[in-house]
């Protein structure tokens, strides 16, 4: 008995022991294996791959389209489920990597303030602004707790919407055949799936969406100068020279130059300002308030013209 | 919030298709300058130009985003993008630039 009992405890203390050393040295995944994606799946995975594109250059010389279509989608259908694991496995890293604190200090830099400023409640926003505050003078102090907890999901939960807008888009495609989406398009949709499913995509959308914000809220109080003006292509390539050379002129010394503004400027009433940058600004304002048809702007040539300006 | 002087606002009718802020866009670029920035104050599509700028040769291509991810077609470059109102409703459209 005593033997047994010696023998259950020692079982017990390698079992604790495992577990201790395996939370010492290993993170914690977070991810449950897929079996769909070990390494035979993935081998399978990379055979039917090759045998599809085989299929497929083997029969782009003859014209079944049929035949053609169907190679085309086993490719892309293989390609997907392909990029699916390695996606996982992706994830599953960022998860459970110990060295991805290194990269969250880089990364907080620059996320922390766009997501504060994008997602979350008020708490989330101001732990995000905070720490971003703080991350500028202290790194260290950038607890790994919080980028896991708020940085590292939102920005896998960007990279996981922007897999899916492209796989949406992919998918849509496929319904068509090979003649109006052949896989040479379809494979450069997979590299874009590929590029969707990093880091720096989800950065860059987490930071677009706060400079949009941003953006949103001066637009919602923006001085309008007007509606947009519709013009036809004569008269926009027209009006787009002589705007060009409105810029051109406020770079130049040249008195030619300094006299066709000064021109321009009293046919569409702007008042000469110190600053040449601000006054080609202001003209092209007010040529903008006198151009608002095709008509318009046959009147203000015959104005120019009598001024000695070339339209 | 005064916009600042190189910057200019205009506004586009939200009942506007994106043809007709296809062509309001390129039409007012060719006077302003380059598009910057697109949006809405609510009521109509604003969209900003930098008149600090010279004009460009090459017209802004605007494309609704599937999803809100622009994804610049071959041969462009994404230069803005932004939720404005196509036909009365607010979508997610991108304004792409032909690199000269």
């Amino acid at each position: 008995v005593l033997r047994i009992v010696s023998g259950r405890s020692a079982l017990l203390a390698f079992v604790i022991a495992v577990v201790l050393s395996q939370a010492g040295c290993a993170p914690v995944q977070g991810f449950a294996p897929d079996p769909a994606c070990s390494s035979n799946e993935m081998a399978a995975l990379g055979n039917r791959i090759t045998t599809a594109q085989n299929g497929y250059d083997g029969d782009g010389a003859v014209p079944v389209l049929a035949i053609r279509t169907a190679y085309r989608d086993r490719v892309v259908h293989a390609r997907i489920a392909q990029s699916e694991c390695n996606y996982n496995e992706f994830q599953a890293r960022l998860w459970g990597d110990t060295n991805i604190i290194g990269l969250a200090s880089d990364l907080s830099l620059l996320t922390l303030a766009g997501l504060g400023a994008t997602i979350g409640n008020a708490a989330t926003t101001s732990a995000l602004a905070a720490a971003s505050a703080g991350v500028v003078g202290a790194q260290a102090a950038i607890s790994k707790d919080l980028y896991y907890q708020r940085t590292l999901p939102a920005l896998m939960a960007q990279m996981t919407a922007n897999r899916e807008w492209v796989k949406a888009a992919i998918y849509e495609n496929l319904k068509t055949d090979d003649d109006a989406y052949p896989l040479s398009r379809a494979q450069a949709d997979l590299g874009a799936l590929a590029r969707a499913s990093g880091l720096p995509a989800a950065i860059e959308n987490v930071i677009q969406s706060a400079t949009e914000a941003k953006i949103q809220a001066e637009q919602e109080t923006a001085n309008v100068l007007g509606v947009a003006v519709k013009l036809s292509p004569s008269v926009r390539d027209q009006v787009r020279a002589l705007s060009q050379r409105l810029f051109d002129d406020s770079k130049s010394s040249d008195k030619a130059a300094q006299d066709e503004l000064a021109a321009i400027s009293k046919v569409l009433g702007v008042t000469k300002l110190d600053n040449a940058a601000d006054w080609q600004s202001a003209i092209r304002q007010a040529l903008f308030k006198a151009v608002r048809s095709d008509t318009d702007w046959i009147a203000l040539k015959t104005k120019l013209t009598s001024e000695n300006v070339k339209p | 919030m005064a916009t600042p002087i190189h910057v200019s606002a205009v506004s586009v009718p939200a009942a506007s298709s994106l043809e007709d802020i296809q062509t309001a866009c390129a039409s007012t670029e060719a006077i302003l300058g380059p598009l910057m920035t697109i949006g809405n104050n609510g009521t109509d599509t604003i969209l900003t130009f930098d008149t600090g700028n010279r004009p460009p040769d090459d017209e802004t291509v605007l494309q609704q985003t599937v999803g809100g991810t622009p994804i610049a077609p071959p041969g462009l470059t994404l230069v803005c993008s932004g939720h404005a109102f196509v036909t009365g409703q607010l979508m997610m459209l991108a304004g792409f630039a032909k690199p000269r």
